[in-house]
């Protein structure tokens, strides 16, 4: 019985598939490219714009942006396949494959010719606090709680060093990273947690380094489950090419001004800071 | 014509109307530049409000992107904008905004403050010109300005054409229609002064003309008014080259004219100044002092100018010097005196020379016959001597009236005076120094030495008798160029100058104007015989030449001749050789001669000297007598010996009568009457076959020889 219903089963999907099969491959039904709402919609537009109009263009396809709720909503969109190409930060991958398993990863962000990158914990130049320690009693703004280098790995790090969020005077978190470095810089924060480049654009104003992060693995693009691997494929060689033309280096560019390459990564890379995330989740700390 | 008045007040006005729309439209501009300004700076105080509270949120949320990209926005909404900042409490730039653009005009600063619950979470300051407020202004203001023209135009365009059409056309046309008259009469006045330019133009040339020949006039042009004093009102220029006055001195003084007036002639002018104004004009003459301090002779020729109305105006003169013509007329009264003079003394002589050569002939003859009385024959003697003297003095007289018998040759003037000079020495005496100075050219001269000798003679002798207690004699000879002062007709202006000085004791004006009329002497008696100057002068005029003497009392006298000047060439020097009175070798002459004495005479010499003689008492006879032997054949004629001036037939005729039967005969002619009157009946033109009466018989006898020896005929010599 279990297994007329299994055929009967089998043959409903056939037949589905073979009616749904002409409006997947349909040339006129756009590629969806995810995003979190870790920036603006204007901004999102504005940096990976020119990205979908290249899939686009290559692929033969219009491709779309899509751009709505926080990562837990952006990780359901791709479980359950209403975005198809999905940009996600590592830490978010890491969330990702822990809840709905392994998904195709089409190209990892490569930044000043790097495949990993670093986050700083920052004062400001005019601080006396020179130390971790000194931490205990100030106010520190972090990034997106799901951020690798905005929380997570600033989190680990003054864990390590024996300082709780509960020590702290006051933290908040304030979405991105260069809130992070001008909130610091104002005074309003006493230190923060940013990313390595955005420590680099704001150094010269007058941030002090308090603690530097270990490299980890960068930003990614994955795949819905249940692409075709044909566009899977399709996709991860038009990505790893950019970097191979002018105008490819000048999207890369426009996504963010250190990322020289989009290149191919596998979920190994991943494994280290998938040990902090496990170590902070034994901790207590909720991700 | 515009109607230039109405144009003027109308532009005028419009100038006034756009001055004033225009100052109008620049006091709006500013009134509104301030307004502008004012809300320009409320404006921005609110901006600064609202962005402060548009901050305010994101720096509670510590969203400092945001406030970066609020701040850009801002930026862009006023382009005014210089520096956007918002700085944290710290002094951190969260975020700025900061362009390159000049500040132009006037500037603004805000500085707003982000506050929270009375905490400073942040300051705005925005710093930024009008310069939009201005652009608007100015264009505000240029809008105005337009508007402005545009009203003006309309406004100005609009009284335009009601001042046209409802008073300047009517204006206009009156004033058309008054400038086509006045056009009319200006035309009609410029044509007249065009016309009066052009007659004036006429005067000032006519004016010019008349001062040129006035100028240049020998006539002395002068004006005065018809009142008692003959006030002088104009005298041409020339009156200084002719008088030697400036014309202004005559005018200046009434009695200048009359005070320089000869004293002699001065009541006779004032007499007939007088009469001009009752006779309506007159001419006179008078004597007029000079300048140089000489008297010169004026004619005045004056004429009354009267009005229509017979009234007279002015007196019009002209004044000639005729101090020349005086001259000339004293020369010429001087030389009609002299030949009347001549006249007489020719006629006399003529008659008187007959009659001393039948005393002469009638005497040689009675010599002859008287072979043993001695007392007798020197009686006879002493009577030929005494007609001898006489028929001098006749020869003189003949000299002095020129009609001498003579014959010019070509001679060196210089050679003259040298085979003079050792008789002249002689003549002067030793007390008196003698010198002649002789041009070192040949001074060829057709003259009869003899005649020039006498000249010599008598002018030497006179010197020395003007220097009784020596002194110096020179003689000079020299070839001058100005003979035309000297009136010397055949003259081409250079002439033969023969000179006699002496530092004697000078001669008187007096003696001077006499001095050549015979008998005139100055010596005492039995010195002189009075005619020595007189045979002078008429050997010079008789030469074709001129006479002047230039003498001053105490310093001495001079007396130059001139003679013409021949070419060398041509004229042969005949050579007269001497020789004994040839012989007649029975030739057959025919003699007429109306004095039968004469021929009496005549013929009983030349019949003992060996010749045939037919006897003719006139012209006529002459001929008959030549055509009775010619054609009968009784006796040939050799030779016609025969006086010039005959009745019924004169020597002239008789012979051009005779002339046409035999073209060869030969003929001497003879006369004791005057030269001119020879010449006037065409007979000889001097040089030819001549022999004077009473006739030397010697010298009839060579001459008879030559001409019958001679191949030519007279009628050659002739040229008839």
């Amino acid at each position: 019985m279990k297994r007329k219903y299994l055929f009967f089963a089998a043959l409903i999907l056939a037949v589905l598939a073979c009616i749904g099969a002409p409006s997947v491959i349909h040339a006129q039904e756009p590629l969806i490219l995810g995003f979190p709402s870790f920036l603006s919609a204007t901004e999102l537009h504005k940096r990976f714009g020119p990205l979908a109009e290249h899939l686009g263009r290559e692929l033969g396809r219009p491709v779309k942006i899509l751009n709505e709720g926080d990562y837990e909503a952006h990780m359901y969109r791709i479980k359950k396949g209403k975005v198809d190409i999905a940009f996600l930060g590592p830490a978010a991958y890491i969330a990702y494959t822990k809840k709905f398993g392994k998904v195709p990863l089409l190209a990892v962000y490569e930044t000043d010719g790097k495949k990993t990158f670093r986050g700083f914990i920052v004062v400001n130049k005019a601080s006396t606090i020179t130390k971790l320690s000194q931490l205990r009693g100030k106010n520190f703004a972090f990034g997106d709680a799901k951020s690798t280098m905005g929380h997570i790995l600033p989190r680990y790090i003054m864990m390590r060093s024996g300082i709780e969020v509960k020590h702290l005077g006051r933290h908040e978190f304030l979405g991105n990273h260069e809130n992070i470095a001008l909130g610091v810089l104002s005074g309003k924060f006493d230190a923060g947690a940013v990313r390595e480049d955005i420590y680099n654009t704001y150094s010269k104003e007058g941030l002090n380094v308090l603690a530097i992060s270990e490299p980890m693995p960068d930003h990614l693009f994955v795949a819905r489950p249940g692409l075709q691997y044909k566009t899977v494929s399709k996709v991860t060689k038009i990505l790893v090419s950019l970097k191979d033309t002018e105008d490819g280096r000048k999207i890369l560019r426009s996504m963010q001004k250190n990322l020289t390459a989009l290149i191919a990564g596998s979920d190994k890379d991943y494994d280290s800071l998938r040990e902090i995330i496990d170590y902070l989740a034994k901790a207590g700390v909720k991700l | 014509m515009k109607p230039f008045s109405n144009t003027r007040v109308l532009c005028i006005f419009i100038v006034v109307l756009f001055c004033f729309l225009s100052l109008t439209a620049l006091l709006v501009a500013y009134q509104q530049k301030e307004i502008m300004r004012k809300n320009a700076y409320r404006d921005i105080v609110e901006d600064s409000e609202i962005m402060a509270s548009a901050l305010l949120e994101s720096i509670l949320k510590s969203d400092y992107v945001t406030i970066r990209t609020i701040v850009k926005e801002m930026s862009k909404k006023r382009n005014e904008f210089h520096e956007i900042r918002v700085t944290s409490p710290n002094g951190f730039e969260i975020a700025g905004y900061k362009n390159n653009r000049v500040t132009e005009g006037e500037t603004y600063s805000v500085n707003k403050e982000v506050m929270f619950e009375q905490k400073k979470l942040a300051t705005i300051f925005l710093h930024g010109d009008y310069h939009s407020v201005d652009i608007m202004v100015d264009q505000l203001r240029n809008r105005l300005i337009f508007a402005g023209v545009a009203i003006t135009l309309m406004l100005g365009s609009a009284l335009w054409f009601l001042f046209r059409y409802m008073a300047i056309e009517p204006l206009e046309q009156t004033v058309n229609n008054r400038t086509q008259a006045l056009l009319y009469a200006n035309k009609k006045l410029q044509n007249e002064i065009e016309e009066r330019n052009t007659i004036q133009q006429k005067l000032i040339a006519s004016e010019n003309r008349f001062k040129y020949l006035i100028s240049k006039s020998p006539a002395i042009i002068y004006t005065c008014k018809p009142d008692d004093e003959m006030t002088v009102t104009f005298v041409s220029e020339n009156a200084k080259s002719i008088l030697g006055y400036e014309p202004q001195v005559f005018l200046s003084d009434n009695k200048f004219w009359s005070g320089r007036v000869h004293p002699e002639d001065t009541p006779r002018f004032m007499s007939e100044l007088r009469d001009v104004l009752s006779k309506g004009g007159h001419s006179q003459e008078y004597r007029f002092l000079h300048s140089d301090g000489s008297y010169r002779w004026i004619r005045d020729d004056m004429i009354l100018a009267c009005a229509e109305s017979g009234e007279p105006v002015e007196i019009l003169g002209s004044c000639i010097d005729i101090t020349e013509h005086k001259k000339i007329e004293e020369q010429l009264r001087q030389s009609q005196k002299m030949e009347s003079i001549g006249t007489l003394a020719g006629g006399v002589a003529h008659d008187f020379n007959n009659t001393l050569t039948a005393i002469i002939s009638y005497g040689t003859l009675a010599k002859r016959r008287i072979d043993n009385d001695e007392t007798t024959l020197e009686y006879i003697n002493e009577m030929l001597n005494g007609a001898k003297r006489a028929a001098d003095l006749t020869q003189s007289l003949l000299a002095f009236s020129r009609k001498q018998i003579i014959s010019p040759k070509l001679q060196n003037l210089n050679s003259i005076v040298a085979n003079m000079e050792k008789m002249l020495r002689r003549i002067i005496g030793e007390d008196i120094k003698f010198r002649a100075v002789l041009d070192s050219r040949d001074i060829n001269v057709k003259v009869d030495t003899a005649q020039i000798d006498q000249v010599l003679l008598n002018l030497v002798t006179n010197a020395r008798d003007a220097m009784p207690d020596g002194g110096d004699l020179i003689i000079e000879t020299n070839i001058v160029n100005n003979c035309s002062e000297v009136n010397l007709l055949k003259s081409s202006g250079i002439c033969a100058v023969l000179s006699v000085s002496d530092t004697g004791r000078g001669i008187d004006q007096h003696a001077i104007d006499n001095i050549f009329e015979p008998f005139f002497t100055t010596k005492e008696v039995g010195k002189g015989t009075g005619l020595g100057l007189s045979i002078v002068y008429g050997i010079v005029k008789q030469h074709g030449g001129e006479i002047a003497v230039e003498s001053k009392i105490g310093k001495g006298t001079t007396f130059k001749i001139y003679l013409p000047l021949v070419d060398a060439e041509g004229d042969e020097e005949e050579s007269e050789a001497d020789m004994q009175a040839p012989l007649g070798k029975g030739e057959t002459i025919l003699l007429a001669d109306d004095d039968a004495g004469v021929r009496k005479v005549v013929n009983l010499h030349l019949t003992m000297s060996g010749y045939k003689v037919i006897e003719a008492e006139n012209g006529e006879e002459a001929v008959s007598k030549y055509i009775g032997n010619f054609l009968e054949n009784k006796e040939w004629v050799d030779l016609l010996l025969i006086d010039v001036i005959m009745p019924v037939k004169n020597g002239r005729d008789a012979y051009e009568e005779i002339k046409t039967i035999n073209p060869d005969i030969k003929a001497i002619f003879m006369s004791g009457y005057t030269d001119d009157i020879i010449s006037q009946k065409g007979i000889v033109q001097g040089g030819f076959n001549f022999m004077s009466k009473p006739p030397d018989h010697d010298e009839l006898l060579r001459k008879i020889r030559t001409v019958l020896d001679r191949h030519d005929t007279a009628c050659t010599a002739l040229g008839a």
